[in-house]
């Protein structure tokens, strides 16, 4: 066992993890990354590669994913690593009359916040993205929404930080966190962390796992209220440049704002299948997507992905003829109300960055830099993150 | 072995790759994976896995750290039109 201190550490590999260890990093101070196994093996490793802004929620959510947007355009420059960011712009494509009235609201909304989004005009969608299906009349487009591809992202988040001092434990197990009592009135060694490798005291830790939140935080007993939604995501063979844009579904829109407008006695509604669709620079299409109550089941299913890439030729008929060459499934971590938890918590300087469901990717360097703040400054001024607390669903009346 | 031998075909990783992915910390075929994309391609490692596990263990990493990755749907390629069970329109 090597004993050992650490100004700060993160534990969690992912697009999380990651992005607060980097940022963290460029305060000046050294911290160290721990992670389970390697870098992306929960559910940033198991995602499309889409940054989408216009599904976004007005309020704290859009506001987060404007600023991390901002942030992403000079993230490659920064890092000094092709994490393959690409600006392809993004689609809402509808495909039923009733549902247009709902996307007109939302995005006039976005627009007041400063989403660059507008409808197209009906003549202009297949133009826009041929090879749709005539059946879409309607869709939005936001030329802000991008790709990023989430292996490169951490990696390069890791080799930037690691030029800045911070060490990164891979296949180290996080087997208990205590309150350190013999500090010798030094807050340098008020916590310790114990893996299967290493004994580490140090005066901060952040708890980044995405799902393996609630487990964490039992090791402090603290109850963490992320829990796991599985997303099934299906890969074609490479094709030839077809799919210019990250392409979603109004669906997954107005089935959160107006649930009684989507048919909820069909095989596609009961699995919450909604098409998303977007292609990799490789050529690849990655399409997607559901979400699942199945526990920390990260198999997928044969009629799940059959509901998923019927959908995506219906949208796209070309589609029939491209072959699937691969299936996987991430745990998307989730909270009660479907907003992260970026936060201190009753135990001092011991952070949690989770419960970002399918946003993780989108928002990664925002988390990075509000979780920086919020551990260096004690407060975060780059949005209001009151209403991502933990003590949130705590407070009872 | 050259370090220029292109150990997977599919994405066309070389043996360098490989080296320098285990390097940064990779020791099992799935994390080979992901840090360099072999066994992403059409044929999901059915060809290279074998190779990369013996560079594995020339580096010490046993193949009980490289039990496959998941197995999951398809077993091989196969177009959207079938796995639906449609027929195609000719």
């Amino acid at each position: 066992m090597y004993k050992r201190f650490a100004d700060a550490i993160i534990i969690g590999g992912g697009v999380t993890g990651t992005a607060i260890t980097y940022y963290l990093s460029k305060t000046g101070i050294q911290p160290i990354l721990i992670e389970e196994s390697n870098l992306n093996a929960g559910a940033s490793g198991a995602c499309d590669e889409g940054i989408v802004l216009q599904s976004k929620h007005t309020g704290i959510m859009l506001d987060m994913v404007l600023k991390s947007a901002k942030l992403y355009k000079t993230l490659e420059d920064e890092l000094n690593y092709p994490i393959g960011y690409r600006n392809v712009g993004g689609m809402i494509i509808i495909n039923e009359e009733k549902y247009i009235p709902v996307i007109e609201t939302f995005i006039k909304k976005q627009q007041q916040q400063g989403l660059n989004i507008h409808m197209l005009h009906p003549s202009d969608i297949h133009k826009q993205q041929p090879g749709l299906s005539k059946k879409v009349v309607a869709s939005a487009f936001s030329k802000d929404d991008c790709n990023v591809y989430p292996f490169k992202l951490t990696l390069g988040y890791v080799e930037a930080a690691k030029r800045l001092g911070a060490k990164v434990l891979l296949h180290n197990r996080v087997n208990n966190i205590t309150i350190n009592k013999n500090t010798l009135g030094d807050k340098r060694r008020e916590l310790r962390i114990t893996t299967n490798e290493h004994e580490i005291l140090t005066p901060i830790v952040v708890d980044a796992t995405g799902c393996g939140s609630r487990q964490i935080g039992k090791m402090l007993g603290l109850e963490i209220p992320v829990f796991p939604s599985r997303g099934q995501i299906v890969i074609t063979e490479q094709i030839p440049p077809l799919i210019k844009h990250q392409i979603m579904d109004a669906k997954f829109i107005v089935a959160k704002h107006k649930p009684q407008l989507v048919e909820k006695n069909n095989a596609l509604s009961n699995l919450n299948v909604g098409l998303t669709i977007g292609q990799a620079e490789t050529g690849n299409t990655l399409i997607g997507g559901c979400r699942e109550q199945v526990g920390y089941n990260t198999s997928t299913s044969f009629s799940t992905i059959r509901e998923i890439v019927k959908n995506a030729a219906d949208f796209f008929p070309f589609m029939k003829d491209v072959s699937i060459i691969r299936s996987f499934a991430g745990l998307r971590p989730t909270t009660p109300d479907n907003l992260p938890i970026l936060s201190q918590t009753p135990i001092p300087r011991f952070y949690i960055a989770s419960g970002l469901g399918g946003d993780g990717l989108s928002l990664s360097p925002i988390v990075g830099k509000i979780m920086a703040d919020l551990i260096m400054k004690g407060n975060c001024n780059i949005v209001d993150i009151s209403q991502l607390s933990l003590d949130r669903f705590f407070n009872i009346g | 072995m050259k370090e220029d031998y292109v150990v997977c075909r599919c994405e066309e990783i070389t043996l360098q790759e490989i080296k320098s992915a285990i390097k940064q910390g990779a020791i099992t075929l799935d994390e080979i994976k992901k840090y360099t994309r072999a066994g992403m391609g059409l044929c999901q490692g059915r060809i290279c896995s074998t190779i990369i596990i013996e560079i594995l263990k020339e580096h010490g990493y046993l193949p009980q750290y490289s039990a496959p990755p998941h197995s999951r749907i398809p077993v091989r390629p196969v177009k959207i039109w079938e796995y639906i069970g449609e027929d195609q329109d000719v």
